[in-house]
């Protein structure tokens, strides 16, 4: 009998004064739980989340869902729809700039001078080879296939960091479609776990508000991106402040103890390598470069034994890697490989437009400091008469997700 | 942790499936339980301090081909074999006992009643030393277990504090992680084999039956406190038999399981977030006025319930989902009319437990008075330290056992208050509210930094209280606005605890309908849409 445990305890001799009534065999022939009950239960939370995942992509506060509605603000999602554009214009460009926040110095009006044809900076924050991968299938399945891929590496991106940056490939739907099944996943995680209560209210709100996908729009004036994919950056530091980074990268790849975050990891570079043969095999040209550090910043961060042996054994991987499937390879992590001036940084990891205007020349054969073509300042390009588009590529509301330890390791 | 994405959209739905679709045999059923539990609390091993899995370690730990290789690996498992190991003792200890037989077995089976004139062979000798020594060793296991991973810490600062006192230098301190849930199956295991000693638990029938009584994951990391006896026959039980759930426990189960989480998540994180960056101005000093001070602690003492309560209702509902039917742990416990009350409805199946192996051992209230008073005072003191290895903890038991003294001491003198009127008993209620209040000032003080587990720990509460009743001239020390929502969320947490029926009696005391379904279902879906705002239960780290 189920109930002899509970009778049993009663035994005891003894008056017991805190002695709580034990609830465990409570009676339930008279529920009419069934079946249709539980089937019910499923499918009204099915469809109650249903509902709310939709009020998200619709409104599209975090800007994490391809809204036909409120389309995302995110540089991936912005970027790929200038693509788009072009393609529908029969206008694709000639030539892709590939990288993080780092290649978008690139001005692609100078390298089409060098390339000839059209260019469009197709770099976005802290890419790495998944968002790569993303790009490169989305372009050739689109009508964009370029005839050159400049691809700008970073010396920690084939790690096994995520980056909260990634989740903005679902932006846009063909980003998001052609990601790696498993990452598709794993990313999809993170957009749904920012289907909060505060995206979902004002998701709402703003379902019924028209689209601000309007370039002149964007009130954070610090960046710029204009409608080639540049970005004009107007955030100078100073060496103190790049020591004062260097060292913050250093507090938080610390929390990284087995270095999976910055070591190369077979996975990604097996998706690299991968990529490189699909460029091949679609008779793409690809000039891979490994991107350069602040000397003093590099100094900071590769004063770690670990992280100086990935710097150099992404080097060595590329070097090896890149002829073996038909593509050039530049190191430029010293600036001085390509005539890079120290005071042509904006930070510890971004170069200046001069800066990258230098490497340009270098990757095409030219000598540092030749001019291929007309380059106005910065200040001219804002100044000009019809405004640049615009985009700010921290328009994106994103939570933070629970795994910073390897998020904190990546660069951008 | 039963409130993830992880947790509610994998784990539920395939340890579910596998469960009742995978096999029918009480073996399946039994074997797939336990491995499940035990993958449910290794998991925590491999979480990183930020919550989330590193499956490289987990994958390393896989490893066993050379020595370092395994030495890493037995690390890595360390708190998955200590369990493994608790179980194991406690497991063979029982099974020796139980073949030896008790002096009342063996003089029932003499008495001419039993039909056994001369001495019957088959009873064998009592061996009261050997079954002794055999309790002793499990105990001195589990308790010792306890003490290492507890309270070494506590207990080498109280001896290098005395050091320091007498000598002028201290020494360092032991820091053992706690691996979780080690306060709950080490008493569950102790009950068991005392039980078995007392002749008042038949041993387990296989170490399979008792490995995922000690694992099974719904009350394994914070509770309830279940028994062997409680749970062995429904392993047996006609719903475990069928080759399809039973889905008057599922339809059940979803119910507790979604008024649990929402419990958690709606109400006691919601609070949470508010009081907690209160809380933690006590550790840089700013002072937060006597309205402000009150508004916390209150809100504190809501959440508590809410949260642990909200974790049992999802325990309970998630052992239906299993067929297998959990013991109530709270009963309103805010609508208790005295402190003894409160404690038949608070954290019940702790409080049963202290009374059977602690209380009633010591003597109960068999021996005047006095002792009665001494039995209360020492059983909530530990009580209070088995919370938690801190001074608090231990200054939170004995205000409950000194307020259950002295309802045992007017009760005895006839000094309690009258409970005729409705008005009298609402005034007891909130008396013993308002006592209980107190209480949990102490207990949520010891998550304040003051210091590791020395007498300097205590300051946070002392400035609590002191800021709680004696008025200052803080003006705005909390934003009003903040103030005014936490105020809310007071009226709205009092108004629920004093008028509404709990968990249990609401679950179970309605007639399910399909509509009932739908809304839990939509609640359900809510729930997850605050999931993402992660926030442990209380009683994890306990």
């Amino acid at each position: 009998m189920p109930n002899d445990a509970i009778i049993s305890y009663a035994e005891i001799p003894g008056p017991c004064p805190t002695a709580p009534p034990l609830r465990l065999d409570p009676d339930l022939s008279h529920h009419s739980g069934s079946r249709g009950f539980v089937a019910v239960f499923l499918l009204s939370m099915i469809g109650g989340y249903l509902l709310l995942v939709l009020i998200n992509l619709l409104g599209n506060t975090s800007n994490l869902f391809p809204s036909p509605l409120q389309p995302a603000l995110t540089e991936r999602a912005w970027k790929t729809r200038r693509l788009d554009a072009l393609v529908r214009a029969h206008t694709p460009p000639d030539v892709i700039i590939l990288g993080s926040s780092r290649v978008m110095q690139i001005r692609p009006s100078y390298v089409a001078a060098l390339a000839g044809g059209t260019a469009f900076n197709y770099g976005v924050s802290a890419a790495g080879p998944v968002d790569w991968y993303a790009q490169i299938h989305y372009l050739i399945s689109h009508g964009a296939k370029p005839k050159m891929i400049i691809l700008g590496v970073d010396e920690f991106c084939f790690g096994d960091a995520s980056s909260r940056w990634q989740l903005q490939n679902f932006g846009h739907a063909g980003l998001a479609w052609h990601l790696p099944t498993r990452d598709f996943f794993a990313l999809l995680g993170g957009v749904l776990e920012n289907v909060d209560p505060q995206n979902t209210r004002s998701s709402y709100h703003e379902m019924f508000k028209r689209s601000d996908d309007n370039p002149l729009n964007f009130s954070n004036r610090s960046e710029y991106v204009l409608s080639d994919g540049y970005m004009i950056y107007k955030h100078a530091t100073d060496i103190a402040t790049i020591r004062a980074m260097a060292l913050e990268f250093l507090k938080k790849n610390a929390a990284d103890n087995d270095g999976a975050a910055t070591s190369i990891t077979p996975r990604r570079t097996e998706m690299f390598d991968g990529l490189l043969d699909l460029c091949h095999d679609q008779g793409i040209q690809v000039r891979v470069m490994l991107l350069p550090l602040h000397p003093e910043y590099a100094r900071i961060i590769m004063s770690k034994q670990h992280l100086r042996k990935t710097w150099h054994d992404v080097a060595a991987y590329l070097a090896q890697t890149c002829p073996k499937h038909n593509a050039t390879f530049n190191n430029f992590s010293d600036p001085k490989s390509f005539g890079g001036d120290p005071n042509e940084f904006w930070d510890g990891a971004h170069v200046t437009a001069e800066n990258a205007r230098r490497m340009m020349n270098a990757l095409f054969g030219l000598p540092p400091l030749q001019m291929a073509a007309a380059f106005p300042s910065d200040d001219d390009l804002l100044n000009a008469q019809v405004p640049p588009m615009q985009t700010s590529k921290k328009k994106a509301r994103v939570r933070e997700k629970s795994s910073s330890t390897r998020r904190a390791a990546t660069t951008h | 942790m039963f409130n993830s994405y992880e947790f509610i959209l994998l784990c539920m739905p395939i340890a579910f499936g596998l469960f009742w679709y995978g096999g029918k045999s009480l073996r399946w059923r039994l074997g797939f339980l336990t491995f499940a539990s035990y993958a449910f609390y290794s998991y925590w091993t491999f979480l990183d301090r930020n919550g989330s899995f590193e499956s490289q370690r987990f994958f390393q730990a896989l490893r066993f081909d050379n020595w370092q290789h395994i030495k890493n690996s037995l690390w890595g498992w360390r708190f998955t074999i200590i369990m493994l190991a608790s179980s194991s003792v406690d497991y063979f200890a029982a099974a020796l006992l139980a073949k030896i037989p008790r002096q009342e077995e063996v003089e029932r089976a003499l008495t001419p009643d039993a039909g056994a004139i001369t001495y019957a062979p088959r009873i064998g000798r009592p061996r009261p030393g050997l079954r002794a020594a055999l309790l002793a060793l499990s105990l001195a296991a589990n308790i010792g277990l306890l003490s290492f991973f507890k309270y070494a810490g506590f207990f080498s600062q109280i001896a290098s504090d005395i050091a320091h006192l007498t000598t002028g230098r201290g020494f360092p301190i032991f820091a053992v992680v706690l691996p979780v849930g080690i306060s709950f199956y080490t008493f569950e295991s102790m009950s068991y084999v005392i039980d078995v000693y007392r002749g008042i638990a038949k041993p387990a029938k296989s170490y399979l039956d008792y490995a995922c009584f000690i694992s099974f994951f719904p009350h394994l990391v914070a509770g309830p406190i279940i028994r062997y006896s409680d749970i062995l026959h429904q392993f047996r039980d006609v719903a475990w038999k069928r080759a399809r759930p039973d889905w008057s426990h599922v339809s059940i189960g979803l119910m507790l399981f979604t008024m649990g989480l929402a419990k958690k998540l709606l109400i006691a994180d919601s609070m949470a977030a508010l009081i907690n960056p209160l809380w933690d101005r006590l550790g840089t000093g700013e002072p937060l006025g006597m309205l402000g001070s009150w508004a916390v602690v209150l809100g504190y003492t809501f959440r508590i319930y809410f949260d642990f309560s909200g974790y049992s209702d999802m325990a309970t509902g998630l052992g239906h989902l299993f067929a297998v039917r959990l013991p109530q742990n709270f009963n309103s416990p805010y609508k208790s009319a005295n402190p003894s009350d409160f404690w038949r409805r608070w954290h019940m199946t702790l409080s049963l437990w202290l009374r059977d192996y602690l209380y009633i051992p010591l003597g109960g209230s068999r021996g005047g008075t006095y002792k009665t008073l001494r039995n209360l005072l020492i059983t909530m003191l530990l009580g209070g330290l088995w919370h938690g290895a801190a001074w608090l903890f231990v200054i939170w038991g004995a205000w409950h056992g000194l307020m259950l003294a002295g309802y045992h001491l007017c009760k005895d003198r006839g000094w309690l208050l009258p409970t005729d009127t409705v008005a009298q008993r609402w005034f007891n209620r909130q008396l013993t509210f308002l006592f209980v209040v107190i209480g949990w000032t102490f207990f949520r003080a010891a998550d304040v930094r003051a210091g590791n587990y020395g007498l300097p720990s205590i300051t946070p509460a002392l400035q609590m209280l002191r800021q709680m009743f004696i008025p200052s001239h803080v003006r705005h020390a909390l934003h009003i606005s903040d103030l005014r929502l936490l105020g809310e969320w007071i009226v709205f947490a009092w108004i629920w605890c004093n008028f509404m029926p709990n968990s249990f009696d609401f679950a179970y005391g309605l007639r399910l309908r399909r509509w009932h379904a739908a809304i839990a279902g939509a609640l359900m879906a809510v729930c997850i849409l605050f999931m993402g705002v992660h926030m442990d239960f209380l009683y994890f780290r306990f």
